[in-house]
């Protein structure tokens, strides 16, 4: 049984709603993702909501990513238009790689292309030559 | 040939057996995103994508497409006619748990779009109360209104009007094209006087419905007005209305002021796929019976249904959410839905025994209407897989599950106060009044605060916050958690 955390009665695993009092038992809590910059200085907050693409915005096809690196130094430091995203699965964040050209890392690791891999608050995450310490925040 | 396929490929790309290609792609395109093996590798999920994949795999070709509806057509699981019921679970994948779990559907009937279902004509009975407490300006407007209706009616639709109060009266026996003026005269001789036998109405109403003969060609509706409550015969109404949905016949139960049995209305409502509704000031009569008829004229047909479960599967409540919310009345896992235009809502809510990893037939669904020309079949498996924590749980489900939970908050506080039960009720009109407030209804919030701090010492609503928390609390929504 799973218990309402505003009136304490027990419900059945899974439940939505408190049956007692109506309370919403699924809580998807907001999520703020702070990005500083090592490289550049430059510090950022935006909320968390489903991805955030991270890369160099494209003129041409109407591409934009939801942090665009373009005026940050991005083409310089080799970010790919579709470099690297961050998304939620439930109470997770991932990071994954857009199949960019110089490559992502975390903590100093490659990470695969297109191979999610689970992020921690305060990991250090490489697109290319720009470091980006990505701190999360419920 | 020998082709193995499983029932619900369309259900696992979320769209219907009319859908195009170029439907198909896109929805499949949207859920590999989100059933990718490298997404969910950290959920143990891969089975998840598979499954998509194999789906997607017959459907992307046409001619594997075709082969398989033939599979399902001779197993009566093709829709023939242009209508379908879209199926949304709370989660795709349960973990195994060593105790009963919930889970939730949620059906979308609806007709398919560039298949229009040609509406049918009414077949229709206006049942009015005469009673004493209708005389004057109520008798008017309800007066007013049916002449309304009778005037906007196309030449094909039928019409009755029959009066009640301690017997029935038939004043306009069921006809298409009732001479206006002849029409007029009749219904100004209408008195208001003795006391509310509803059954008598109800009874006499139904009575000229079934005059048309073929109920199968028509939408057959009563539209039932009352201001008053019915001397002991509840039972009755309800018993007739059970037999009215069965014969296709719904029935809205329009109650006037508030001195009416707001239970027994919507009990009439729900054992006839109907609805019941609460009008403040018969001044609103008129606009409110249009409404009502007006509604009608785009319908096509009186629906049923019908759920089998899984073994060890339990259905806690299904509720409609069209066109307000309501529990549906259901016997032997058939229900009725009444007249259906648009599309409507159905949320069941189940309880999951602990059962093994793997795939579980977990409810056979069928929709149609009464004739049997429009049909929808299907079946929802439930898979049971470990590590498949963290899955989000659709908006729409959301959305719906919140609204139902307001309406069993509500439902609940009317039981309490039923059994005598006042601090129990008072406290659970002040959870509602959490919710309700959280809702953004700030109004009905307050009402309900108020109605619980008298309900201790009176152990009962007042009459109006008795309707206006009955009512209000069934057309809103509770506001899902916060999306993150």
């Amino acid at each position: 049984m799973i218990r309402c955390p505003a009136c304490g009665a027990e419900n059945l695993p899974n439940s939505l709603f408190c049956e007692e009092c109506g309370e919403p038992l699924i809580h998807e809590e907001k999520l703020m993702v702070k990005l500083v910059s090592l490289t550049e200085g430059w510090k950022i907050e935006m909320p968390l909501e489903g991805e955030v693409i991270i890369g160099r915005a494209d003129p041409a096809t109407g591409f934009k990513p939801h942090l665009d690196l373009s005026d940050k130094g991005g083409v310089e430091k080799g970010v790919s238009r579709r470099h690297l995203r961050l998304f939620r699965q439930g109470n997770k964040v991932y990071v994954e790689d857009l199949g960019s050209s110089n490559g992502s890392f975390i903590n100093n690791r490659r990470l695969l292309p297109f191979s999610p891999e689970p992020l921690a608050s305060g990991d250090e995450v490489r697109l290319g030559g720009e470091v980006l310490k990505i701190y999360l925040e419920g | 040939m020998g082709e193995e396929f499983r029932p619900d490929y369309y259900q696992l790309l979320e769209v219907s057996p009319f859908a195009s290609q170029e439907e198909i792609e896109s929805a499949y395109r949207r859920l590999v995103k989100e059933y990718h093996p490298d997404v969910l590798r950290a959920f143990k999920t891969a089975f998840l994508f598979r499954q998509l994949q194999e789906a997607y795999e017959v459907l992307r070709d046409p001619e594997r497409r075709r082969r398989y509806d033939e599979w399902l057509r001779a197993k009566g699981l093709y829709p023939e006619k242009a209508f379908w019921a879209n199926v949304l679970l709370s989660q795709r994948a349960l973990r195994p748990l060593p105790e009963p779990q919930a889970w939730y559907v949620l059906f979308t009937i609806h007709a398919e779009k560039d298949h229009a279902i040609p509406p049918k004509p009414l077949n229709l009975c206006l049942v009015i109360d005469t009673s004493t407490s209708m005389k004057g300006p109520k008798l008017e407007s309800a007066l007013k209104a049916s002449e309304l209706v009778l005037r906007n009616l196309k030449e094909e639709d039928a019409l009755a009007l029959v009066t009640f109060n301690d017997r029935a009266t038939v004043i306009l026996p069921l006809a298409r094209r009732h001479d206006p003026r002849k029409a007029s005269s009749l219904l100004r001789k209408v008195k208001a006087e003795g006391g509310t036998e509803m059954s008598y109405g109800i009874s006499s109403g139904l009575a000229e419905l079934l005059k048309a003969g073929n109920l199968w060609e028509s939408i057959n509706y009563m539209l039932l007005l009352t201001d008053g409550e019915t001397y002991g015969d509840e039972e009755e109404c309800v018993r007739l209305a059970r037999e009215a949905g069965a014969k296709g016949i719904s029935i809205a139960a329009v109650g006037l002021g508030t001195d009416w049995n707001e239970e027994l209305l919507e009990a009439i409502a729900q054992a006839s796929g109907g609805l019941s509704l609460y009008i403040p000031h018969h001044k609103e009569l008129p606009k409110t019976f249009q409404e009502r008829v007006g509604a009608l004229m785009g319908a096509v047909s009186a629906f049923k249904g019908k759920l089998e479960l899984g073994e060890g599967i339990n259905l806690k409540g299904l509720f409609r959410l069209d066109p307000q919310v309501s529990r549906v009345a259901m016997e032997g896992g058939t229900f009725f839905l009444g007249p259906f235009s648009g599309s409507i809502r159905l949320l069941a809510e189940l309880v999951i025994p602990p059962l093994p990893a793997g795939h579980h037939p977990a409810l056979r669904w069928e929709f149609g209407d009464l004739k049997g020309e429009l049909a929808a079949r299907g079946e929802v498996y439930l898979t049971i897989a470990e590590g498949v924590e963290g899955e989000r749980i659709p908006k729409e489900i959301l959305a719906a599950a919140g609204q139902v939970a307001i309406f069993k908050l509500r439902e609940k506080a009317w039981k309490e106060i039923r059994g005598g039960e006042r601090g129990k009720a008072s406290q659970r009109l002040l959870f509602l009044a959490k919710q309700l407030e959280k809702a953004g209804e700030k109004d009905l919030a307050l009402l309900a605060k108020e109605e619980a701090k008298f309900l201790p010492a009176t152990g009962d609503l007042s009459a109006e916050g008795r309707k206006r928390l009955y009512y209000g609390t069934r057309l809103l929504a509770l506001k899902p958690p916060e999306e993150g």
